[in-house]
């Protein structure tokens, strides 16, 4: 019969069988903690880089914005723009649900608020009307409005970098995320 | 859930018919339900019908505002699902909604009370639009 004192004994560095089983548990402990980290900070960089890419894409369209309202309604090549002012409106309604989800509901609604004046300084107004003239107002107010846009997606995101949001989009817990601002029973703001 | 889309050829000039069979349709207190995609247009676009058949304003004349004639006669309200559409052009929104309110003389809160704007998370931000020309539209001053 093998007793724990004669399986210490043939354990070498004269470590007993209970001191292994105490690196393996811290060995573990580390290699998972290490792992969360891991996790937090792809999470957190996959986030910023999606953030980072909705900021391009509403600078993007307001660009082509600026360059439409201050082209005349019967200019050439107007219908071509057009087409690439709904096509990049319809990329940000899309993207955005990807770019934001992680953001606290106060801070989405902030971003979908100043997204929807961006969507009406970009084809609001005369938009698609043939004799209309340039509309330098409306072309500065495409460039103001998503400047703003920009700055409230990465503000929102800074806000979501708080630990307790990390450990949460890390682990993947949508249900949590949700039940917590569910909690608060947070609504839309209405005016 | 994919939002049913149907062939929207020629559905601008079906007016009044073509809201019969909506109404049909709809159940409970929403007298009306008006699915923008499949009763008029996949590709909404323009504000007045000059600039295409797909306006905004025929969008209010041919299909809200008799729909909301038949949901005031009825108590009921009027809902409009803007979810399925391309896209939605601001100006298409602001005459057909803000129109409303700007020549059609319904006041805002009687929109309210008979208008709901229906939106999945993808059309969010078209119907805070919507709801925000409706806001802030003011009636037109007659001569």
């Amino acid at each position: 019969m093998t007793t724990p004192a004669s399986s210490a004994a043939a354990l070498p560095v004269g470590l007993t069988v209970d001191d292994y089983l105490r690196l393996l548990l811290a060995a573990l402990l580390g290699a998972a903690f290490a792992f969360l980290l891991a996790s937090m900070k792809a999470a957190r960089d996959e986030q910023r880089d999606l953030c980072d890419r909705l900021g391009e894409a509403i600078l993007a369209a307001a660009d082509l914005g600026a360059e439409y309202w201050l082209a005349a309604g019967n200019d050439d090549g107007i219908a071509l723009l057009e087409a690439r002012l709904m096509g990049a409106q319809a990329y940000l309604a899309r993207y955005r649900i990807i770019a934001l989800t992680w953001l606290a509901p106060k801070d989405r609604w902030a971003v979908e608020d100043s997204l929807a004046e961006l969507y009406d300084s970009l084809t609001g107004g005369q938009f698609k009307v043939k004799d209309r003239p340039a509309d330098p107002q409306r072309a500065e107010a495409c460039q103001v409005q998503a400047a703003l846009t920009a700055v409230l997606v990465r503000q929102g995101n800074l806000s979501s970098l708080k630990v307790g949001a990390q450990i949460v989009r890390s682990a993947g817990w949508h249900w949590a995320h949700r039940a917590f601002h569910r909690m608060f029973q947070w609504r839309e703001p209405r005016a | 859930m994919a939002p049913e889309i149907a062939d929207d050829r020629n559905a601008h000039s079906v007016g009044s018919l073509a809201m019969t069979a909506i109404a049909a349709r709809a159940g409970g207190n929403d007298v009306v339900t008006i699915v923008v995609a499949r009763d008029f247009s996949r590709y909404p676009g323009g504000r007045y019908r000059i600039h295409g058949e797909n306006s905004g304003e025929a969008f209010r004349d041919d299909f809200l505002v008799p729909a909301l004639a038949t949901a005031k006669e009825q108590h009921g309200r009027v809902v409009v699902d803007i979810d399925g559409a391309a896209g939605y052009a601001s100006s298409f929104l602001e005459e057909a909604f803000g129109g409303l309110v700007r020549e059609r003389n319904f006041t805002a809160s009687e929109l309210a009370a008979l208008l709901r704007i229906r939106a999945g998370e993808l059309f969010d931000s078209y119907r805070l639009l919507a709801e925000r020309y409706i806001r802030e539209a003011q009636p037109r001053a007659r001569a």
